[in-house]
């Protein structure tokens, strides 16, 4: 039983962090104003390159890691170009960049297809926090990424975000462009940078999955996770503290359902299947009830702007 | 930005932006951009070592020349052209109703109920049918459409989730609730066969003649009738139509309910025609390829009929490339390739380039005219 727990919320978390990764990247292009949905597109290709050069050449995670961080980062230009500079339906862009991502991917991942990957991430264990019982081996020993993706991402991005003047500025361009522009800020230029980060984080977020989480690569592996980061990162409100908690509680829902089919609970499996979506669901519609009577803070409200193009005319 | 790059960098000639363009340079700019897509598709195949000429000839050869193929084209053409037909609904309400695959499946579920627990004359089963696919896809929209009326929740947000929610749906019933224990292999995991089937006129499946009408009936209801003006002005500029007393919320409701209704639609045809099972293979992602055709379509309804029948060419020519061997990877990169060129179409098509000398000689001639008037007071 303990092994099941711990198992469990150890899967929980390394399955959370490439939510936390991709949704870290898109809450910071969000809060500038630019929705990109192209995730799952961006994803594959990241995980895809991260397996070809770890296969193919050199057999180092970290390699292979920076490869699809590479990737990324060209495809965040070409995506910032079209929707930034170009000023396209970033929409449309977004969703072109899905199917291309997983089109081109799939085709560039012939070679590697269902092998397995020659090299992952150590796992780092911290000895005293580990030692606790049940939790502790849960908790602490994970691959270094993980322990980025909790400890230093959402803390690092809530304090550039609220406690910064750059953070300011970034939401100023997402909610109030003209204002923006009129104080100097150039929104151009910060919705270009923060495109291009997104892009490389959803990249990273690919190949942490293909090189840590499923240590393969198989077309359509990807199978709906930038969805639910982009789902997730809608639910957080465009916080990167209640991204975390989404992720976890969105990882545990599915564990859970994992659990109870292999522990063979006497609920229906398909029903904990469903699960997670209904528990998502059903907590969007509470926290929105409750913050009717709230008065809107720093960190609760979506950019006025989001996905609108900025002309300065 | 290329504004100012490209008046710094050339001393002759100017960019300039209007903030429209007629439909003809719509179409031109968007048609442009498929050709450039297609060409960048043969270039791709041609350096597999394959030749695009021989694969396009084979490919319709295969899907036009022979009665088989023609009638799988049509019907995959079907849920196309109604899930396009049921995003462009939403999309001119600026309601982006991404749940259109779970409305599909759930619109499904409800003709499944009836087909298999009803009996009567199939012409009457097959109306309850419709209507409960209808009904379905409604009450699937529903959910969507109060959260975001009542608490403000982004229909994006609550329509993706409700997707994999839907699909997870269809699986337990296929493959558990109303499992069919007689079937196996690749065709097990559905429900008991449907004993209802569409009729088919000729070649052309019966689905294919709904999915004409609904686009005809949309096309009209914007262009004649008063709600169809009402909704485009929503959509157009929310404020404006509410300042001028045009029930907003109420649109919305509608808009996204129909929405939903008519990928019901799409899901009881695909359940009548084509899968006459109920599970969770009953959709290959007909709903986002609506949403790809709606997009491409822009706000016109009758477009859709020729791009869904592009894209449904595109998808057949996967599964042609697939049995092949090739992949159909190609089909869905280049998928993804015309809507990122049509995106771009889309933005340079409120660009004209106009020579320097030109606009000049249009300034002097304004400033001739003003002589003239001037001359004469």
């Amino acid at each position: 039983m303990e092994t099941i727990i711990t198992g469990g919320i150890w899967s929980v978390i390394t399955v959370g962090a490439l939510i936390i990764f991709a949704g870290i990247g898109e809450i910071m292009a969000e809060r500038t104003g630019v929705l990109n949905i192209g995730i799952e597109g961006i994803m594959a290709m990241g995980g895809v390159m991260g397996v070809l050069i770890v296969n193919a050449y050199v057999p180092n995670a970290w390699f292979g890691l920076l490869a699809a961080a590479l990737v990324g980062m060209i495809l965040g230009i070409i995506f910032a170009l079209a929707t930034v500079t170009f000023k396209a339906n970033q929409l449309l862009v977004g969703l072109a960049f899905a199917f291309m991502g997983n089109g081109i991917s799939g085709l560039i991942g012939y070679p590697v297809t269902s092998a397995p990957t020659l090299a992952s991430f150590p796992a780092i264990r911290i000895p005293l926090l580990a030692d606790i019982p049940i939790v502790g081996e849960a908790l602490f020993n994970h691959h270094l990424l993980v322990y980025i993706a909790y400890f230093v991402l959402p803390i690092v991005a809530y304090r550039i975000i609220f406690r910064t003047r750059h953070g300011i500025a970034i939401r100023a361009v997402g909610d109030d462009p003209a204002a923006a522009d009129a104080s100097g800020i150039s929104v151009h230029n910060i919705r270009f940078l923060y495109t291009t980060f997104a892009g490389v984080m959803f990249a990273i977020a690919g190949a942490y999955m293909t090189l840590a989480l499923t240590k393969t690569w198989a077309e359509g592996i990807v199978a709906g996770q930038g969805w639910i980061a982009l789902t997730l990162v809608f639910f957080s409100r465009l916080n990167p503290i209640t991204l975390v908690f989404g992720a976890l509680l969105f990882g545990g829902a599915t564990s859970l359902s994992f659990i109870g089919q292999i522990q063979e609970w006497p609920i229906n499996s398909f029903v904990l299947g469903m699960a997670p979506y209904i528990v998502t669901l059903l907590l969007i519609l509470f926290t929105n009830i409750k913050l009717r009577r709230v008065k809107p803070d720093e960190a609760g409200t979506i950019p006025a702007f989001l996905t609108l193009p900025y002309y300065r005319e | 930005m290329i504004e100012t790059l490209v008046n710094t960098l050339s001393p002759r000639w100017k960019l300039q932006r209007r903030g429209n363009y007629s439909r003809l340079r719509g179409y031109v700019f968007k048609i442009s951009a498929v050709i450039i897509s297609l060409l960048i598709a043969r270039w791709a195949i041609e350096s597999t070592g394959e030749s695009a000429i021989e694969l396009s000839q084979t490919v319709l050869n295969m899907t036009f020349k022979t009665a088989f193929g023609r009638k799988q084209f049509l019907k995959l053409a079907t849920p196309l052209i109604i899930n396009g037909a049921a995003m462009l609904l939403a999309l001119r309400m600026q309601l982006f109703n991404f749940g259109l695959e779970g409305q599909l499946f759930v619109g499904a579920f409800a003709a499944t109920a009836i087909g298999l627990n009803i009996d009567g004359p199939p012409s009457l089963i097959l109306i309850l049918m419709f209507l409960g696919g209808m009904a379905g896809g409604m009450l699937y929209a529903l959910i969507p459409t109060l959260m975001r009326l009542k608490n403000g929740v982004s229909e994006i947000l609550t329509t993706l989730l409700l997707n994999p929610l839907a699909i997870q749906f269809a699986a337990f019933i296929g493959m558990d609730a109303w499992r069919d224990m007689s079937l196996a292999g690749a065709t097990a995991n559905a429900t008991a066969q449907i004993p209802y089937e569409l009729p088919a006129y000729g070649e052309i499946n019966g689905g294919f003649i709904i999915a004409v009408l609904i686009v005809i009936v949309l096309w009209l209801a914007f262009a004649n009738t008063t709600w169809g003006y009402e909704v485009t002005i929503v959509g157009a500029k929310m404020n404006a139509a509410r300042y001028v007393g045009m029930p907003v919320v109420r649109n919305m409701f509608i808009v996204m309910l129909v929405s939903g209704a008519i990928a019901g639609i799409s899901g009881m045809i695909q359940l009548a025609e084509v899968t006459h099972r109920y599970s969770a293979r009953l959709s290959q992602s007909y709903g986002w390829m609506g949403i790809n055709v709606a997009i491409l379509a822009g706000y016109d309804p009758l477009a859709i009929l020729p791009w869904g029948l592009f894209l449904t060419l595109l998808l057949f020519a996967g599964t042609i490339l697939k049995a092949k061997g090739m992949s159909l990877e190609v089909v869905i990169a280049l998928t993804g390739l015309i809507l990122f060129l049509t995106s771009l179409g889309e933005v340079l098509a409120n660009y004209r380039l106009i020579s320097i000398a030109k606009l000049e000689k249009q300034v002097r001639n304004e400033e001739d005219a003003l002589e003239e008037e001037r001359s004469f007071l």
